[in-house]
């Protein structure tokens, strides 16, 4: 059963995967000013979602643990766990 | 020997003082890209430039391995491609 936190995530991934494709379209086409602003557009989704996860679930990487004790990274389920 | 006539003026032209390369103009639409050549020389590979079109919606980019329906060809669906299928 696909919980919201793992369609949520499918969400983050879809859109980080939406600007990895984009980037690499620009890194060949540097000049195409509406695929920069789309480009734009998908990372502050992409950024909106992230955090979205995050408040609701916990952090995505060690790195984005908030700094309140004790130290939630640990917390299960890690992100690419599946709840059973 | 007629000089081939220079089309492209800004673009830089391939030594080309034979005949038997001949400027190709619009080739019309290959599969999915218009195609426009200066004078093409043998073993050499011409590889259209791409062009953004319409985008797959994210999760549809994310099954389908890329948001470019023009770089979309799931192996075994072109049966041209495909040998074991």
């Amino acid at each position: 059963m696909n919980t919201d936190r793992e369609t949520l995530l499918k969400e983050v991934m879809a859109a980080d995967f939406t600007l990895i494709d984009l980037n690499l379209y620009l890194n060949t086409h540097p000049y195409d000013q509406r695929t920069i602003m789309l480009f734009y557009n998908c990372a502050q989704r992409a950024k909106m979602l992230r955090n979205e996860y995050e408040r609701l679930y916990g952090p995505l990487t060690a790195s984005n643990s908030p700094n309140t004790c004790p130290w939630q990274w640990i917390n299960s389920p890690w992100p690419w766990e599946h709840q059973s | 020997m007629m000089q081939n006539p220079n089309l492209y003026p800004n673009v830089n032209q391939p030594a080309c003082n034979t005949n038997i390369m001949k400027p190709f103009f619009n080739l019309g639409s290959v599969q999915d890209a218009t195609v426009y050549c200066m004078p093409m020389k043998l073993a050499h590979a011409y590889v259209p430039f791409q062009r953004i079109g319409c985008l797959f919606p994210p999760m549809k980019g994310l099954d389908a391995g890329t948001i470019f329906p023009e770089l979309y060809r799931p192996y075994g669906v072109d049966p041209e491609y495909t040998i074991d299928a």
